[in-house]
């Protein structure tokens, strides 16, 4: 797992890069506790935006994609790709908009099958965390939810052999399957587990779906309830 | 229990907690009971009279335009606010009842007030893209009355009630007479020379869980209750899934922290006017940021 972006705990996965479809789909993410637009402009580079469009707060994950822009659900300001400026306020269609109006943006990658995104600023060029995709094939099996903490969770995988190779990917074996998780922090109390299984073997995939729920199971049942 | 609310702007105004019809089978065994900031209160109706309580203690409560008000301090900045069009010759008032919303009063009075949003969050019925040029309309702040005004207001509707089947250019005027309550004129339908009257009566059960009621004064003569209650409640569905996706639920009322243009004149008055009045509940005030 060299490839990775590997700035120590600044770069989060966020989602798999197969849920985005080329100017189509926004996709809800979160990274400890900042909610993000996610979605694919249409030359297939990946847009990681702050939820919430600067005019009245209105999540940005309600909106659609116009041709490389976002167009807000709330009252179709428009917000074009990469770096979220404002290019149409449909209410006053005859007037340019402010040219500081903008969506914030994050930093985001796509390594080994998931959306990076950086929270830090100023965060290091994407370029820079570039890599091959590591050789093995690799198959998507589900992405869990979790209600637990980062370290409740990594408790748990490295009792049950998994070994992290970074903050936020661990690998190992799950029902004799050699496995990656991604670990999404997207809040305090609330962890995505993205579970990809390497290899081609699709017939295994249901075996570690079912491991990886027995997995959540006990990660929760460890884990203080929280009201 | 007492009111979870410290913000004497709105414990001074009237709070509207629903219908009269609420009290139909109500009685001093058996009262309403509905949440108001934050803390249950218990109405009847004892000899023709409305009777309100918090725990133990009596309410000041009044029956107005068929609809129960409470001022929560029991000493209210002003009498509940006039709407003489609900007594006007000619009109239907008709109730649509509430429709519960998670957001703050302030965001859903403020979505009242707006005309922008239609061609995208009422597509079809009160706004059509790419007709969606909102021009420049008045705002002006009633000092005597301490009421908003926005007048000259007008937006194409490609079918602006269930009796409309054409679009046309509707005048508007906004009015709000508190945080909490707004009005709503526009041209009637079947009679263009006067305007139908819509009033929003919000419910705050918290600072960010809400009732919003709906009356209606209109002259419509065509459309049955069901129609109109129904159109109603189309319109006010497709805005609560907006309502509440708007980060944070409270409405931040620091300068830049949400960003307008210039066809939110009447939204920037309504908020400065909150702020000078120093309204602070459903909001995330200006000082504090």
């Amino acid at each position: 797992m060299q490839s990775q972006p590997t700035s120590g705990a600044t770069w989060h996965p966020i989602v798999p890069s197969h849920y985005l479809r080329v100017s189509d789909n926004i996709v809800a993410g979160f990274a400890q506790g900042q909610e993000l637009a996610i979605w694919r402009n249409k030359e297939g580079a990946v847009q990681v935006w702050d939820n919430r469009c600067p005019h009245r707060g209105t999540r940005l994950t309600l909106g659609r994609i116009i041709d490389d822009r976002l167009s807000c659900a709330y009252h179709g300001w428009e917000f074009g790709a990469n770096g979220g400026k404002c290019t149409v306020i449909p209410a006053h269609p005859n007037a340019p908009a402010p040219k500081q109006l903008c969506v914030k943006t994050f930093s985001a990658a796509e390594v080994d099958g998931m959306v990076w995104v950086s929270l830090a600023e100023p965060s290091p060029p994407p370029s820079a965390q570039d890599g091959a995709d590591s050789s093995t094939a690799r198959l998507f099996v589900r992405t869990l939810g979790v209600r637990a903490t980062l370290a409740e969770t990594k408790l748990v995988l490295e009792a049950t052999g998994l070994v992290a190779t970074s903050s936020y990917v661990f690998q190992g074996q799950l029902a004799g399957h050699d496995v990656t998780v991604f670990l999404t922090e997207a809040s305090n109390e609330l962890l995505f587990t993205h579970v990809w299984q390497d290899g081609p073997d699709e017939a295994s995939l249901p075996m570690v779906f079912k491991a990886a729920e027995k997995l959540r199971t006990v990660i929760e049942a460890q884990t203080p309830q929280r009201s | 229990m007492e009111f979870q609310c410290q913000d004497k702007s709105i414990l001074d105004d009237w709070l509207t907690v629903g219908p009269i019809s609420r009290l139909k089978s109500a009685s001093e065994d058996a009262p309403y009971q509905t949440k108001l900031l934050g803390a249950t209160v218990r109405l009847w109706k004892a000899g023709g009279i409305v009777q309100g309580r918090l725990g133990d203690k009596p309410l000041r409560v009044l029956e107005a335009y068929q609809y129960l008000w409470i001022c929560p301090s029991g000493s209210p900045r002003k009498e509940i606010f006039p709407f003489p069009e609900f007594f006007g010759e000619g009109r239907r008032i008709i109730d649509c009842d509430g429709i519960g919303v998670a957001t703050s009063g302030l965001r859903m009075v403020e979505n009242f007030l707006d005309m922008g949003h239609f061609p995208f969050v009422h597509a079809n019925y009160l706004g059509q893209v790419p007709m969606t040029e909102v021009a420049q309309y008045d705002v002006t702040v009633d000092e005597a009355q301490d009421e908003i005004w926005a007048t000259n207001c007008r937006f194409f509707q490609p079918r602006t009630s269930k009796s409309a089947t054409t679009g046309l250019e509707v005048a508007y005027r906004y009015r709000v007479m508190q945080p909490m309550s707004a009005m709503l004129y526009k041209t009637a339908f079947s009679r263009p020379e006067e305007l139908d009257a819509i009033g929003l009566f919000v419910q705050p059960h918290d600072e960010e869980h809400i009732t919003a009621f709906c009356l209606l004064a209109y002259y419509d003569d065509v459309s049955t209750d069901n129609d109109l209650i129904s159109f109603q409640h189309t319109i006010f569905g497709q805005d609560k899934p907006i309502l509440e996706n708007q980060v944070p639920a409270r409405m931040p009322l620091g300068r830049g922290v949400e960003i307008p243009t210039r066809c939110d004149a009447m939204s920037v008055a309504y908020r400065r006017w909150l702020n000078e009045r120093g309204t602070s509940y459903g909001a995330i005030p200006a000082a504090s940021l």
